[in-house]
Parts: C-alpha cells; structure tokens; sequence
C-alpha cells in the first residue's frame, strides 16, 4: 500500500477505512492478548481507531504506520486495565485452537503443547505478556517496542528474558523442544 | 523483522515455539464486520465533528485577523476617497468606526442572557451577567479570562500560526488558592453552573465529578526565560492562583466541553468581563465562568488532565514509582491551551508536559522531565 502522500489533500474518512482494514486484525489481536477478554477488545478496538482519528492530523510518520497504530492500542488498553470497569468484566479465555478429523496424533499434540503455551502466555503477568506479543507476533525490534511502552531498551529485553523463564516454569519445561 | 533475543539458556522457551504458537493462536482472531462498520461510523461522527470544529476555529482566526485588515483598508479607502492628507479629521473618525466594528455585540448578548429569569435550581439565587460596556472601550472589555488586550489576544492566534512564545502565560479568570473550599463543599456550586450552563445554550451535558480538575495559573505578568532560570524550585514561578476546570459530557459519555470557573473577588467586582465570559450569581458570591478554547481537542487528546490515575501511570512508567501523588498539581502555561503537571520524586522535581501543540515549547508530549531539564529545554523556545 502506498502511504499517504502528506502535501496532497487526503481523503481522512478513506485513509481510517484503510487503516482499519490494514490492522484492525493487529489491533484487535493485541487487544484480546492485553485484556484477555473479547468484549473489552472490542471496545478497545473502536477506542483505538477513534484515537487515530483524533491523533491523525498530529502524526508525523516518524515511526511506521503499524507502530503508531500499536502504540495507540497499547495505551488503549493500558487505560482499560487501570479503570475500575475492567474490574468488572469477568474475563474468559477465547483463545480456541481449531481442530478436524484427519489430524494426526503428532498433529494433535503438536496443537495440545501450542495451546499450552498459549494459556501459559495468558496467565503471565500483564508487562511480559506486552513485550512477548509485540516482540514475538507483531515482530517488532526492541527499540520499537521501547517507544510503544515508552520503557529503555534494556527493560525490554530483560522482559523478554523473564517471559520466556517464567514460561519455562509454567509448563514445567514440557516445551522444551 | 525483530532482531532474535532468543539466548537459548536451558530455562527459557525457545523463540520459534513462542512465534509459532502466537501465530497459530491469534491467526484465528478477526474483527468482524459488524464490529469494523460499527468502528467506521463512529469514526465518521468524529471525524465530521471535528471538521465542524475546526472550521469554527477558522471563523474565529479570520475574525481576529480580519478585523485589523478591514480597519486598515476602510482607512485607504478614506484616504484614496477624500483627498489623501487633507482627510486627517475624517480617516480618524473612520478607523473609530472600523475599530468598532470587530466588537460582537456584547449588548446584544447580554440582554439574551439576562433578559431569560431563570431559576433552575434552589441553590441558584441569581443569574446574571456583567453590565453591557460601550463597543468603544474593547480593549477593557478583555479585562478577565482571556488575553488582556487586542494584542495579546492576536497574539494568541499567531501562536498558533507558528509565532515564537516570549513567555509562558494562563488565563486570567482566576482567583486565590488559599480562599476556596474544599472540593467537596463546591459540589452544590458546580451542578449549578452546569444547569445554568444548559438553560442557557440548550445543552444536556453532565458534569463528571471525577474529572473537576484545579489548575493552577502562573502570574499575570507570565513568566519569561528569565524568571524561568531564576527560580530555585516551581512554587516560585506560581501565582497562588488558579481555576477549576469543569469537564462536561455528553450523552456518549465523551466531554464536549470544558468550563473554567473562579470566584470573583469582592475587590474585582467592578472589574469589565469579556464578552466570552459570563459572570453567576450564586448564593451571594459571584464566579466568572467561561470555556476553554480548545476544550474538545483537549478533552479528546489530554484526557490525562482530567484522569490523575493516568497521569500517574506516565510517572511510574518513567521509573519514578515513589513520587509524591498528594504535591501533583496542574498549572496552565499557554492561556488554557498547554498545561504542564509538576510533582515531586524524593528531592526530584518532575514536570510533564500536556500539551495540544508540542512544537511550540521543544518538549515532547508526556515525557517526564525533571524540573532542570524541563527549564532548559524550554528557556532555550522562550524570546528573552
């Protein structure tokens, strides 16, 4: 996709309709992980690109489009996580894995210690469950992700070390490949 | 592509089998349909709000800038018309016209205020508004709560054009620290104002309690790079003032607007108010209340002004997770349009910027500074 061209006049409702297409899946992605649940990222989901609306005329494409999005999520949820009203949502896990007929045993197990991994993941506690997402599935670099969740470096990656330790206790090194 | 972190240490996860189970795990993860028309419609609103905004905001600018351009040009016109030098006497009395001109008719909007008895309320006693001042005298019409004179109030504008900022200012609606009650006892006061507020612009809006902020001004004369460098700690660059700011919401939930408001002193009650702001009576005491320019943009952008809990997440996440939350106070530096928090972490003193337009002052937008870096970075921007 071609970015915006900022001296020409930009049609603003067509550039959030492709942004919303580009990484709403991202968006809401990040949010089930942060909030683990899907109501609330569904409203974080909407929180998000109504920010970007706010925030478009104000950004100055120093970061990629993605990181700026992300960032935007991260401080979505991160206001979500400290109000009361999260409190109040029971929170589910709907993190489901999909299953068919012809799956092998190594298939089905490969799938089981996925899952398992993912629960673990889940129940990390919310900082490393941040880092691990962004570094991991959104592949973002380590100075990236300082920005999104305006820590240093060297915090990010200490995360990334303990999520993975934590995660090595969680399933009792049973993944351990 | 993420540089690999993977140090393979025999208690870790491998990266790949993280990778790998995040995809497969999320990959089944959409926004649906619904939820993406449902997104794109409430951004539609949004984004037509916020043009209606800014178009308002144009209105306002062309109006500042139009009215010294149209007293210039009525005064060539006279000029060209009546001879050239000979018209002395006329082109005088023709800029007192074009002067009086960019004056709204304060009279006029007076009587609709006045002019409606309303009683909304038993704990309101009085409504009213300053008496009309002649269109001759606008410069004292600015007298209160917002830019002094016509050049400061140009002023204010071009700032936002781009101008250099030669000192930090607040508005002027303001009144003595030390002599408000407690918050709790201004409870009855605000609902009153709110009410009023709706009677008078046929609104809904509610006031949210948990957002009644009090800002803290600098001095009226506003403090230059000097002053800046000079003070030993931030209590020396305020005034021992300041305003409550009121955010009212709509029936989204989302703060439409931002009232400022400030007891009048018994010694200023013979002061003019400008024509943006009104004067309540209320239970014998008189308080000047008036809007933030900028309140939309700032309810929807700084909404940390008005959610302290947010504001302390921005101080915890810079590693400073024992400051001082009951010394967190919030002082306005550009006319209600820029604020700054000032806190305390053990003998630190930390400033955070909430700002509607960073590129003025050199700071980044909720950064933590530290109260010496903060004066440099921004004596640096001030005019000397």
């Amino acid at each position: 996709m071609i970015p915006p061209d900022k001296n020409k006049e930009i049609d603003i409702n067509k550039e959030i309709s492709r942004l919303v297409e580009e990484y709403g899946n991202d968006v809401l992605r990040i949010a089930m992980v942060i909030l683990k649940s899907k109501e609330l990222a569904e409203d974080a989901f909407q929180e998000t690109f109504l920010r970007v609306v706010r925030s478009y005329s104000s950004y100055r494409r120093e970061s990629s489009e993605k990181t700026w999005i992300i960032s935007i999520a991260v401080n979505v949820c991160r206001d979500y996580m400290r109000s009361a009203w999260k409190k109040r949502v029971v929170v589910t896990d709907d993190f489901i894995t999909y299953s068919s007929d012809n799956d092998t045993e190594e298939i089905i197990e490969k799938r089981r210690e996925k899952q398992a991994l993912i629960n673990s993941i889940m129940k990390l506690p919310d900082k490393y469950r941040e880092v691990i997402v962004l570094f991991y599935y959104h592949e973002m670099g380590v100075s990236d992700i300082a920005k999104i969740l305006k820590i240093p470096g060297g915090t990010v990656k200490s995360r990334l070390f303990k999520a993975r330790t934590l995660l090595h206790d969680m399933i009792g090194g049973e993944a351990h490949g | 592509m993420a540089e690999s972190n993977d140090r393979r240490t025999p208690f870790t996860v491998p990266d790949d089998m993280i990778k790998e189970a995040l995809k497969s795990g999320l990959s089944e993860i959409k926004a649906s349909d619904k939820l993406i028309d449902i997104t794109l419609e409430k951004c539609q609103t949004e984004i037509e709000k916020r043009q209606k905004k800014e178009s308002r905001k144009f209105v306002i600018m062309a109006y500042k800038v139009g009215a010294p351009l149209a007293a210039g040009a009525l005064a060539l016109v006279l000029i060209i018309n009546s001879g050239g030098l000979f018209a002395k006497k006329k082109m005088e009395s023709g800029m007192s016209i074009a002067l009086q001109a960019p004056v709204p008719s304060t009279a006029a909007a007076q009587a609709e205020v006045s002019g409606s008895n309303i009683n909304p309320d038993d704990q309101v006693a009085n409504y009213d508004t300053a008496a009309p001042q002649e269109a001759t005298e606008s410069p004292k019409l600015l007298g209160k709560g917002h830019p002094k004179s016509e050049e400061q109030s140009d002023g204010l504008t071009m700032m936002r054009l781009g101008e250099k900022i030669d000192a930090l200012n607040s508005l002027s609606n303001r009144s003595a620290n030390n002599s408000e009650p407690a918050l709790d006892k201004l409870d009855k006061l605000f609902m009153a104002i709110t009410n009023l507020y709706n009677l008078k612009n046929g609104t809904k809006l509610s006031l949210d309690k948990e957002g009644i902020t009090r800002i803290y001004t600098l001095p009226e004369s506003g403090v230059n790079a000097e002053t800046l460098q000079k003070a030993d700690d931030y209590h020396e660059i305020l005034s021992g003032e300041g305003y409550w700011a009121l955010p009212l919401k709509n029936q989204d939930g989302i703060i439409d607007i931002v009232l400022t408001v400030a007891a009048i002193d018994a010694n200023d009650a013979d002061d003019p108010v400008s024509d943006r702001d009104t004067v309540y009576s209320i239970e014998e005491k008189e308080f000047i209340v008036s809007s933030l320019e900028n309140g939309s943009l700032i309810s929807s952008e700084l909404y940390e002004l008005f959610d302290k809990s947010a504001i302390s997440g921005l101080i915890r996440e810079a590693g400073y997770e024992y400051y001082n939350e009951a010394e967190m106070i919030i002082v306005d530096i550009n006319y209600g349009n820029d604020f700054i928090v000032l806190t305390k972490a053990g003998n630190e003193e930390l400033v955070v910027p909430l700002l509607t337009d960073e590129s003025l002052f050199g700071i980044v937008n909720r950064k933590v500074y530290t109260w010496p870096e903060f004066v440099r970075i921004i004596s640096s921007g001030l005019g000397h």
